[in-house]
């Protein structure tokens, strides 16, 4: 006997098969629809607008991966949210428990996002935050003519 | 959603008391790090005592509580689980001794030291609690993390590199350990182990994928109990890690994989008896490669604290031994065993941190002649050697006993093979044992320290302060003195 019925696993199934799906489907659109002019410029490889220099194996400065680490927390703590928020405000539930589920809940996120916040200020308390900003050093020059000189050429040109 | 889901959490929150006093160190420490203190280790040092202390004093509060399974079936506590852990809190606090007088020498001050140890303590506390995979898995993260960081605090090239080898092991023992879970959740639909349908889809399932998969799911508290193929981290970790921190990770992850491990047992019986055996004839191999692998490359050894290290899987072997034997016997051997394992490793570490912060002595052979100028220093040695070995008249040779008679109980009422074999490998390697143990004394006295060596180690020696001489010697005195009162009263534990 055929299940009529889709599993949770078949769901995801679906899920994976129709998301395949909808990316072939949209290149083939474009493919069918766009004109074909390519030119060099168009050619390089699309890196959010700049220039690509060097290879991809290249290393990175290690804050960018503290400032990842700390944004990904927060995201994942956004995601996290919002399943939290329908329990949370569910009207019944806090009827039927004199309001207690409302305050059990509310204090276990604050926890939970006062634990988040602590490891950001440790990483701003640490300095992992600034950013090393290259130090202009202006060029000195040992020579006799006076600044004034200068400032009066450039007045005059 | 439920109501009664709401009070069982709020029914159980009390089970947790100890573990939450130890949270809290974990977040001031935190806080702590951020403000420029005049005297950091100062303040952590006496943090992480006053917690360490409510820590204990509230799991004292919980010895003969009623507790059942709290947070929904996610932990669950009795006597000897919270023995367990209040052996792992005076670990802890051993270890935090050990590291204030290291932390003056050395003039390491920092916060985050004192935060990855109390992290280290409540993993291992969690570990003790566990009743769901869920709960192992994250309880040996926490356990694990910590132990990275902490691996590189000697802060110089070969820390790095021993902290590094151990994180990329450690990441691939835990993707294994999900792994094997993921799959047990596959065949039962259900990660808590004391909920009855986990057995009973386990009785069921397909023995060879069974198989696989439980042995991935152990892989993470083998690594932590560094039972043997799991073990080539070790060598590097403890000779490179500070000496209080090789203590800790020599003790307090293994003493607690150990009683995640027995409480996992305990919830067996519901499995069929093939199964049972083939579980018992597996772990019961992987103990004996233990014991017999960690003693023979202990043997080959020439520094002191890769000596120990090995000797710690030997140790890790006996431990599982003591988790196969489903009887009440092995229950107090186990508990007894990993008490005087804890101790005197506690104890051997250190003896050895004093000599290597005073006298640079990181080789058997640096230990020459010390005999002449050390002798207290040296009785010390004896009788934790002694101990280690599990000779009398030390409390290690009332452990060894224990575990071999509940062998040998065990082996007579059910005539398993494996029980005689893990007998009989025990005693020979108690024998090896005697070799690499003893070593250390014979230099230690019986060796003339050579004439070049003299100036060398004279000129690395540095001078102790008086003030720590005494924590030093009150520390070796608290540790060494159970393993001879134990010998002669075993039952204070029991």
């Amino acid at each position: 006997m055929i299940a009529t019925e889709v599993s949770a696993f078949g769901e995801i199934l679906l899920y994976i098969i129709g998301s395949v799906l909808f990316v072939l489907l949209t290149y083939f659109g474009s493919w069918l629809f766009r004109p074909h002019r390519p030119n060099e410029e168009k050619n390089t490889t699309y890196e959010s607008g700049e220039d690509t220099v060097g290879t991809a194996w290249g290393q990175f400065n290690m804050r960018f991966y503290i400032v990842a680490l700390l944004f990904i927390l927060f995201e994942v703590e956004i995601i996290f949210l919002f399943p939290w928020a329908t329990v949370f405000g569910d009207a019944q539930l806090i009827a039927e428990t004199d309001g207690m589920w409302g305050w059990f809940a509310i204090v276990e996120m604050f926890l939970f996002i006062f634990i988040l916040v602590l490891g950001l200020a440790y990483a701003w308390g640490k300095g992992f935050l600034n950013w090393d900003k290259p130090e202009v050093i202006p060029p000195k020059v040992d020579t006799k003519v006076p600044d004034q000189l200068y400032d009066a050429v450039n007045n005059r040109y | 959603m439920d109501i009664s889901i709401l009070k069982n959490i709020i029914q159980s929150l009390p089970m947790v008391l100890p573990e939450a006093m130890v949270a809290a160190l974990i977040l001031l420490l935190t806080i702590a790090c951020i403000i420029p203190w005049k005297k950091p280790a100062m303040v952590g040092k006496s943090l992480s005592w006053i917690f360490g202390i409510g820590y204990i004093l509230l799991k004292i509060n919980q010895w003969n509580g009623q507790w059942d399974n709290g947070f929904l079936g996610m932990i669950s506590l009795d006597n000897y689980r919270i023995a367990g852990q209040l052996l792992l809190g005076g670990l802890y606090l051993f270890s935090l001794h050990l590291s204030a007088v290291e932390v003056q020498l050395k003039n390491e001050e920092r916060m985050e030291y004192w935060l990855l140890k109390a992290a280290i303590l409540l993993g291992g506390s969690a570990l003790v609690m566990s009743d769901n995979l869920l709960m192992i898995y994250l309880a040996v993260e926490l356990l694990s993390f910590s132990a990275y960081g902490l691996t590189a605090f000697s802060f110089n090239e070969k820390g790095n590199k021993a902290a590094l080898k151990y994180l990329l092991f450690g990441a691939i023992a835990s993707a294994l350990t999900v792994y094997g879970m993921s799959i047990l959740y596959g065949l039962t639909g259900t990660l808590s182990l004391t909920d009855g349908s986990f057995w009973m889809n386990l009785s069921t399932a397909p023995v060879s994928i069974l198989a696989f998969a439980a042995f991935l799911a152990v892989i993470g508290l083998l690594f932590k109990l560094t039972a043997v193929p799991l073990h080539p981290w070790v060598e590097d970790v403890y000779q490179n890690a500070p000496t209080p921190i090789a203590a800790l990770f020599a003790t307090l992850p293994k003493i607690a994989a150990f009683f995640c491990f027995m409480g996992i047992m305990q919830l067996l019986p519901p499995l069929s008896a093939e199964a049972k055996q083939a579980i018992i004839v597996a772990l019961g191999f992987i103990a004996l490669v233990s014991m017999t692998a960690g003693n023979l490359l202990a043997l080959g050894q020439k520094e002191v604290k890769k000596m120990l290290a090995y000797s710690s899987v030997s140790h890790a072997g006996f431990l599982i031994a003591c988790i196969i034997v489903p009887a009440k016997s092995a229950w107090d051997a186990g508990l007894f065993y990993a008490a005087i394992y804890g101790i005197m490793n506690m104890a051997a570490f250190g003896l050895v941190q004093y000599f290597e912060t005073g006298k640079k002595a990181i080789t058997y052979e640096d230990f020459n002649g010390m005999g002449k100028k050390h002798a207290l220093w040296g009785i010390g040695l004896v009788i934790v050697m002694i101990s280690l070995t599990g000779l009398p008249p030390t409390a290690g040779f009332n452990a060894k006993l224990m575990v071999f008679l509940a062998l040998w109980e065990q082996y007579e009422t059910t005539s398993t093979t494996i029980y005689l074999l893990l007998l009989v490998f025990g005693v020979l390697n108690t024998v090896i044992a005697l070799f690499y143990y003893i070593r250390l004394p014979y230099h230690f006295y019986f060796q003339e320290e050579g004439e070049e060596d003299y100036h060398f180690y004279r000129r690395r020696e540095v001078v102790i302060e008086n003030r720590l001489q005494w924590a030093y010697r009150i520390a070796l005195f608290v540790a060494i003195l159970p393993l001879i009162v134990l010998f002669f009263a075993p039952q204070i534990i029991l």
